[in-house]
Order: structure tokens, then C-alpha cells, then sequence
């Protein structure tokens, strides 16, 4: 057999040599040549097919590379209460295939995460009608006329989604621990409807904006990507009326591969922290934290600068000064208008200001009237001091930018001691409770913020907060937005996942036709309805991959008898030159079966030799392809309008797929050469004369 | 008797048709000082006789036995086994009518295969070196065929190459069809030459069965005492070929 081998490695090796014996010896060099073209040709349709099919979920559906095609859903409508971790349980249990990424969407008017300058005043309903260039909105038609809601997505860091904004070149490393303070931008969106200079004037005219925060605003931008950070404005508390100024660090995406459109995606955790701080009265929640327990400033005091000579109490009082400029602080004498960090102020605010200095001549507010959201300056013979309203305290960072270079750097990290004569110390806020987010709808607080009476009692999950423990867990609403991720379906039918036998259509049946258990008993309820921009999605993928699947049909199998006819005449000329070659082998005391494992040798080696320079040249056109997709305009507008994302069309055969093509080539070429020895008589041959002689 | 041939009962034909029915001989070859020609007219089964006693030709019936000196028989039946097989690649070497070599392999290439299929590959380039050497005329080195192709070797060399390669491998029966119909009288003697050669190296222990027109040559080329020839003969059946051993002139 090895002998055998030899002569085959050899043969095959002469085909490929400058000097041959004979030009038949060369019928190697074309069959590698044959199997290369095949190969190249075969990589190509699967790898093609491949890039339409993905191109097609990606354009239509918003499938993700690692994801697969989402299927969004939203809450049956006689489901009020939504996605509660009681139903997402039974889903896993019903569907372990399937992973259901539950979602929140707020939109401009739910006041939890807000663009500055897209709301005024009261948070009325803003006139969208006068959304034009004049108007003074930060979001807004474009100059097309065509309007988008400013819409916030919050999502689990965990889900396909996110995980595909990070792997995008220069996303900015994130900390999952606790809420993290980042955002994703789609930046098409912003292009088109954000107004920048709005956007600023909007937080310059605002009080309770840091005046850290308005000094850090560039002037103008030309591209909305040259915002490193994004301040919003965040719900912090029960009370509607507070919302407070938060930066986040910002990922720009061109646009998110999602059927709608949608401004920003924030990590469902940092969404769920504000909501609890909304949904619980008794928690004030400190953002900057992330959840863990945090202090703001209260009052900043100068203290005891009567022991100070002269000169060293003015120097001390004039460094003060600045720091309370810095802060954005008005004398407490201040009763004419003025302007702080550039917001208009009017003595009215100042006389509650007056009062909320001194305990006590504070006057009452009335209904509807908000609490002064400036601190302020108050010198005496013995001390001086910055003080605010107890709902308004200063962040720590915000005081540390203006003390970072004077003597007073330590005074925003000092709690209520004794210090000595000239030092600066900072009264602390009792620190915020910690809130641990414990997957979606669920968060942890100290029982004594649950309570287990009242109102908000019924929010308790069963079980928390009994027996004299210190901390329970909390539930919010249900969700009524999830997408529900099957893998990467494929053709609807080969998958990498569990649903690989499941076609997307099976799938999306399965869920609408899922059901749980009502509230009556005996009663079944329905879950999921489609999302309708999903739903038309849907039906156009859905009849154009009908009509790729029909036509692969007919081309692949064209191209398999084309593979399997071509390959039989390029065999059969093949061993018709070497027939009476086979016989001296015969002669020579080789066995039929033996000259059949050469043959099967020599076509092992051109079909692996033609696979490996298929796949190179394959490789090569991809390059090509790919790179004049990449360059191409629709290409462009495509990634940046929906999203579209890694616009390749070949290049996405996984080494699997390669091998699978290599050995259905090298096993339809033994079937094929198998067959024409017997049908020539050489693997059946009785003696070697009736091969030398024929 | 060291070496003989025999059959029983033989009947060889080619393409279905019968050339030789029913025939039952036995010739020793030490009577023959080891040299079986077959003669005879075209058509009447040289060839077909000589593959048949070659084992490269399935017989259409009866028997054939070589005694080398153990005794070796095999009928169409069992001419598929191993054991003939194994028999045929180590005791007999054939020299063809055409050349006998792989035509995309250099001479070198061809006989080292030959040998590797007979699991020779110890001393290999010395044989195949030997080989050459031995069918060389005056003039001639190793290196003018060493790495030659057989299309690049004139008629005569390609023969001589040819016969290198059948006994490179030292077997006991050499068969050859026809070993000077593309060679001139002179090449021709000098390759049936070579062969005697060959025989006389080993007494005894060799044998050359060989198809041939060239009667006038046999004596003197191959040392051919007697020689196998193929008459016809017509009875009740109709007319069949026989072989009949004559004396060579």
C-alpha cells in the first residue's frame, strides 16, 4: 500500500513538474485546476448566499452578528401589568432555546432621562408643531421636515446589542459594576434632528445646571461625535419637579441595527436605579454613586476666621470668594436681578433663597414652587459660608473642580470636624442608600425605603423584608418591550443554537401563540403581540428569503450536476490516458482495489490542493468585493441611516463551512471516480492484459 | 527438473473467441536450456499463449502449473487471490511488445518503482544502477538514461530499459512479447543477448518464454534448443489451433 501511495504522491507531483514524459502526465494539473475553480466557486455561492442572508436580516430585521435576528415584541394588550420576572421565568422554562432581552423605552415626555433643552418649564407637552429652526427645542425636524421622537432605549449591558456597540472601534471601556453613567448615540439621528446650540443654551439659562457643567460646553460643534460626554437630565427623586444634570460618557454609533428609531440606549441597570429612586418616595438617590451609597454638600464654612490676623483673614476670605464664584453662588444680600453661570435669577428666587439660609425665617413654599437651586454666600465677623437648600446640594465634583487650586483642595472630601482657623469644611448629606440591581424589574434597598406598608407595599417581593432583615428586594413594573434573541438562524433552518430546527417564522408563532397563566383561574393569557415596524419587517424578509431559498434550489443543483458531470469527464479522460499504465501496475502485482486507492490518492491531493487555492483566491475576490462595498455610497448611507453594519457581502465562511466543502468535494470526486473505473473496467479488471491490451 | 511449465485441460482465447482448446503439456525447460519460444503465424494466439503461462491473461478454462521449483498452479477461478498474485510479482518479470514502462516516470523513476512494488528498497540504487548498467552498448553510461523519460529514448534504448526494468527485481521466469520487433538485427541480438546473459548468470534457477517471428535468430540469440509452435489443425469441432515442440534450426 505504501508503495502504492508512493507511485500516486509521485504521479500527481509530475503534473505539477517543468519536464514531463508525457502531456497526459499534466491531466493532474488540470483536474487540481478543476477543483480549484469548483472550489472558488462553490465558496463563493455559500459564502454569498451567506452575505445576502445576513444582509437581509441585518437591513430588514436588525440581526446582530452575534445575536442573530431579534424578534421584537411588545406586551399582549390585555397584559397590562407587562413582563414580570415571574413570566420571564416560565419563558426560559417554555423557550430555553430562545433568550428574552426584556427593554424599556422613554420617551421625552416620561421625564426620566431627558435631552436639556427638549423640555422647558414645567415639563409641559412641548408644541411640536413650532419644531422648526426657530424653535428653541435641542431636538427637532430636520431640514427635510421629516421628525423623530427623541426616544431612549434602556437594555441590559449584557445583550447583544450593547455587546455589539462595544466591539465597535473607539467604544469607550465600560464598568458594569452597579449603574453605569455611559449612553450609546446614534449619531445619524443626532446629525439630523439635534440642535447643539439649543442644547447649550439650554443648560447655560438653567440654575440648576453646575456652572462646571456650562464652562465644560464647547461653544459650537460640527459633528455631534465631538461631545465626549452627553449631560441629561435625570430623574433623582419621587418628586417629579427634580431633575438633575448627569454626564455620561457617550459611544457614538452611526445608527443602532433596530427597527425604530431611537436616540440613545442607556444600560438597562442605570435606567432601573433612576426608576426605583422614582417609584419609591423614601429614596433620594445620588447618581454619580452608580448606586452605591454617596454624599453631596450641604454647606461649605469657613470657619472661625475671626482668630485670624488681618491680613491672613482677608487672603483666606477673598480665596473663598472665588470658590463660591466658582460655584455659582450669590450673596445672600443679593436681592437685584442677576445672572448665574449665565441663568437669568430673579430676586423672588433670592427672598426664598434669604429664607432657606435662616431656618428661622424660612418661609413655607408654596404648592408648585420650587426650592432654590443656587447656594448661597454669607460672610460674618467669624465665619463665612456657601450653603444650599437641602434638596439641592452640591456634588462633590463640582466643589472639588472649584477648590482644586486654592488651600481649600481637601474641603469637599472633609465631613463636620473641628479644623484649625482659616480651614475650610464641608457639611455632608446623610449618604444615599445603596441599590443593588438584581436583573430586570428587580432592585435591592434597605427595607426601612420598601416598606412593608403603605402604598408602595405591594411592590415587596414576596418574602422580602421579613424577619428583621435590613434589606429586600423591590420590584418595578413589568416590561412592556423585549426582544427575544433565537440565535443565528440562517435560511431558517441551520443555526449555531438550540432553535436551529426552528425557522424564525416557527419561532415568532411560538411566542404569539404563547401563553400564561390569567388572572382568573383557568384563564390563559396570551403574552407577546408584534411590534408593528417589526411585524412589516418581518413579512419582507420573510418573502425575500422565501424567494432566496426557492431559487438556491434550482442553482445549487444545477451546479452540482455541472460539479458532477465536468468532474466525471475530467476523471474519465484521465484514467482512459492511463489505462494500460494501470495494467503495468496490475503487472506488477498491484490489485484492483489497489490502482483504486491510487486513483482516490491523486484525487484527495488535487481536491485539497484545489480547496486550499480556492479558499486563497475566494479570500482575494472577497477582499475585493468587500472593499468596493465598503467604498461604495449606499454602502455609506446604509450604516449610516439603519445601522447596517460590517458591510461585507463574502468573507463570512467559518472554518466548519470550508471543511464540510472540502470533504462533499473530495467524497463526490471518490463517488464519481469510483465509478468511472468501473465503468471503464479498471477496478474490475480480472487480469492485466485485458487493461495493456484494450 | 528444476523449472517446467504445464497445463491441463487449457483453453485460451481472446474477446470470447477460443484460440487453443483442451491442451494438456508439459515442457520441462531444463530440456529446453531455459528458453521457451512461441511461433508460429499471426492470429494464431503467440500472445494470447504467452499471458496466458504469464498469468496476465485469465484462461478460459483448465489449468496451468509452473514448477519454480515448487509447484505453482492457478485456474481463471483463482487467479484473483493473493497468493498467485504475490507468486507473479516476485518470480516472473515481463518485457512487452511495446515498452514496458510508466511514461510520465524517468527511467530511474520507473525501475525504483518496480522495485518498491515488490518491497525492494534496501539496496535499490545499486539495483536499478546494475540494471541499467547491464542492457548498456558501447558508449553508453548510466547517465544517458538515468533521468530520461521513455519518449525521450530512441525505439532500441527504450526496450533495453524496458528489459532492465522486467529483471531489475531478479526474477525467476522472464515473458516477453516480441522483445526485438521495433529493433534492428543488430540491437535485436544484443538485447536477446543481454537475456542469455542473464539466464547463463544463474544456471538453472532462470527462464525466458518469449513470443517471436524471428526464428532465424533463436539458436544464436537465445541458445533456443526447441521452440512452441502454434499450427492449426481441423477435425469434427473445426479448426483449432495447436502447439506443437519443434526443434530449432
Amino acid at each position: 500500500m505504501l508503495a502504492v501511495a508512493r507511485i500516486a504522491l509521485a504521479e500527481f507531483a509530475k503534473a505539477f513538474a517543468p519536464r514531463t514524459g508525457t502531456p497526459a502526465a499534466r491531466d493532474f494539473l488540470w483536474l487540481t485546476v478543476f477543483f480549484t475553480l469548483s472550489a472558488f466557486i462553490v465558496f463563493v455561492g455559500w459564502s454569498a448566499r451567506a452575505g445576502v442572508w445576513d444582509r437581509f436580516e441585518q437591513v430588514l430585521l436588525g440581526a446582530l452578528p452575534e445575536g442573530g435576528p431579534p424578534i421584537r415584541v411588545r406586551t399582549h394588550i390585555d397584559l397590562p401589568q407587562g413582563i414580570l420576572p415571574s413570566t420571564a421565568a416560565k419563558f426560559a422554562k417554555d423557550f430555553p432555546q430562545l433568550s428574552l432581552v426584556p427593554l424599556r423605552e422613554f420617551q421625552e415626555s416620561d421625564e426620566v432621562f431627558n435631552l436639556p433643552g427638549l423640555i422647558f418649564g414645567d415639563g409641559a407637552e412641548p408644541d411640536k408643531t413650532k419644531r422648526i429652526d426657530d424653535s428653541p427645542l435641542s431636538w427637532g425636524i430636520d431640514k427635510y421636515g421629516t421628525s423623530a421622537p427623541f426616544i431612549v432605549m434602556a437594555l441590559p449591558t449584557d445583550s447583544p446589542l450593547w455587546r455589539w456597540i462595544e466591539q465597535r472601534p473607539g467604544a469607550s471601556a465600560r464598568d458594569d459594576k452597579g449603574a453605569p453613567l455611559v449612553v450609546a448615540a446614534n449619531r445619524s439621528l443626532f446629525q439630523k434632528h439635534f440642535r447643539y446650540d439649543k442644547f447649550r443654551k439650554a443648560i447655560v439659562g438653567d440654575l440648576a445646571a453646575p456652572c462646571g457643567l456650562k464652562s465644560s460646553l464647547p461653544e459650537q460643534i460640527s459633528d455631534p461625535r465631538e461631545l465626549k460626554t452627553l449631560p441629561l437630565r435625570v430623574r433623582e427623586s419621587f418628586a417629579d419637579t427634580k431633575q438633575v444634570y448627569q454626564s455620561f460618557a457617550v459611544d457614538w454609533v452611526d445608527s443602532f441595527p433596530l427597527p425604530e428609531q431611537v436616540a440613545l440606549i442607556v444600560p438597562l441597570q442605570t435606567a432601573e436605579t433612576v426608576l426605583a429612586a422614582a417609584t419609591w418616595p423614601d429614596f433620594d438617590l445620588y447618581l454619580e454613586g452608580r448606586g452605591v451609597p454617596a454624599q453631596r454638600i450641604s454647606e461649605l464654612r469657613l470657619k472661625n476666621i475671626d482668630l485670624l490676623s488681618d491680613a491672613d483673614r482677608n487672603s483666606v476670605t477673598a480665596e473663598f470668594e472665588k470658590v463660591a464664584a466658582c460655584l455659582g453662588s450669590l450673596p445672600i444680600e443679593q436681592i437685584a436681578p442677576t445672572s448665574v453661570c449665565g441663568a437669568p435669577w430673579t430676586p423672588i428666587i433670592a427672598n426664598d433663597s434669604v429664607m432657606a439660609k435662616d431656618a428661622s425665617k424660612r418661609k413655607p413654599l408654596s404648592a408648585g414652587e420650587a426650592p432654590s437651586v443656587i447656594s448661597l454666600f454669607a460672610k460674618t465677623s467669624f465665619d463665612v459660608s456657601i450653603t444650599t437648600t437641602p434638596e439641592w446640594p452640591m456634588r462633590k465634583e463640582e466643589v472639588r473642580r472649584c477648590t482644586e487650586r486654592t488651600r481649600f483642595v481637601h474641603a469637599s472630601d472633609t465631613g463636620p470636624r473641628s479644623l484649625a482657623a482659616g480651614d475650610a469644611v464641608a457639611e455632608l448629606t446623610p449618604a444615599s442608600a445603596e441599590v443593588r440591581w438584581k436583573g430586570p424589574s428587580r432592585v435591592e434597598l434597605p427595607c426601612d425605603i420598601l416598606k412593608t406598608d403603605g402604598p408602595t407595599a405591594r411592590l415587596l417581593e414576596k418574602g422580602s423584608c421579613e424577619g428583621g432583615e435590613a434589606r429586600g428586594i423591590g420590584r418595578l413594573t413589568g416590561y412592556t418591550d423585549a426582544m427575544v434573541y433565537a440565535g443565528a438562524q440562517k435560511a431558517g433552518q441551520s443555526s449555531e443554537t438550540p432553535a436551529a430546527s426552528l425557522s424564525l417564522d416557527d419561532i415568532v408563532t411560538g411566542l404569539l401563540e404563547w401563553t400564561i397563566e390569567g388572572a382568573r383561574a383557568g384563564q390563559q393569557q396570551h403574552v407577546f403581540r408584534l411590534d408593528p415596524t417589526y411585524e412589516s419587517a418581518l413579512v419582507r424578509f420573510g418573502v425575500l428569503s422565501t424567494i432566496v431559498d426557492k431559487m438556491a434550489v434550482p442553482l445549487g443543483g444545477g451546479m452540482l450536476v455541472l460539479y458532477l458531470v465536468l468532474s466525471g469527464v475530467i476523471l474519465a479522460t484521465t484514467f482512459l490516458h492511463r489505462r494500460s499504465q494501470y495494467g503495468l501496475l496490475l503487472m506488477n502485482g498491484v490489485r484492483p482495489w489497489g490502482v483504486e486507492f491510487l486513483v482516490l490518492i491523486q484525487i484527495a491531493l488535487g481536491c485539497t490542493i484545489g480547496c486550499i487555492l480556492g479558499y486563497a483566491i475566494f479570500m482575494v475576490a472577497a477582499l475585493e468585493v468587500n472593499s468596493w462595498l465598503k467604498s461604495s455610497e449606499i454602502i455609506h448611507k446604509a450604516a449610516f441611516i439603519i445601522g447596517l453594519d460590517a458591510p461585507t457581502f463574502l468573507g463570512n465562511l467559518t472554518p466548519f463551512s470550508v471543511v464540510v466543502i472540502w470533504v462533499a468535494m473530495m467524497f463526490a470526486g471518490f463517488a464519481i471516480g469510483s465509478i468511472i473505473l468501473r465503468i471503464q473496467g479498471i477496478s474490475t479488471a480480472r487480469a492485466p492484459i485485458d487493461l495493456i491490451k484494450s | 527438473m528444476t523449472l517446467a511449465v504445464g497445463f491441463e485441460g487449457l483453453s485460451v482465447g481472446w474477446h470470447g473467441r477460443t484460440l487453443m482448446r483442451n491442451l494438456t503439456e508439459t515442457y520441462a525447460l531444463d530440456a529446453l536450456n531455459f528458453a521457451l519460444p512461441i511461433v508460429g503465424r499471426t492470429g494464431r494466439g503467440k500472445s494470447t499463449l504467452l499471458y496466458a503461462l504469464a498469468g496476465m491473461a485469465l484462461p478460459q478454462s483448465g489449468s496451468i502449473a509452473w514448477t519454480l521449483p515448487d509447484r505453482v498452479a492457478w485456474t481463471g477461478q483463482s487467479m484473483a487471490s493473493g497468493a498467485f498474485n504475490d507468486v507473479r510479482r516476485r518470480k516472473f518479470g515481463f518485457l512487452l511488445q511495446d515498452a514496458t514502462m510508466i511514461n510520465c516516470f524517468t527511467v530511474a523513476e520507473n525501475l525504483r518503482h518496480t522495485l518498491r512494488l515488490r518491497g525492494i528498497t534496501a539496496d535499490a540504487e545499486t539495483r536499478i544502477e546494475t540494471s541499467i548498467s547491464r542492457m548498456l552498448i558501447e558508449g553508453e553510461t548510466v547517465g544517458h538514461f538515468y533521468h530520461q523519460y521513455p519518449s525521450e529514448l530512441s525505439g532500441g534504448m527504450r526496450q533495453r530499459m524496458a528489459l532492465a526494468a522486467a529483471i531489475a527485481h531478479d526474477p525467476q521466469v522472464l515473458f516477453a512479447d516480441e522483445p526485438t520487433a521495433s529493433l534492428d538485427d543488430t540491437t535485436g541480438m544484443e538485447v536477446l543477448d543481454v537475456i542469455r546473459r542473464w539466464i547463463d548468470d544463474s544456471v538453472g534457477q532462470r527462464a525466458f518464454v518469449f513470443v517471436t517471428h524471428r526464428v532465424e535468430t533463436l539458436r544464436k540469440g537465445t541458445g533456443a534448443r526447441q521452440m512452441l509452435q502454434l499450427d492449426t489443425e481441423t477435425d469434427d469441432h473445426g479448426t483449432r489451433v495447436v502447439p506443437r515442440l519443434l526443434e530449432v534450426l
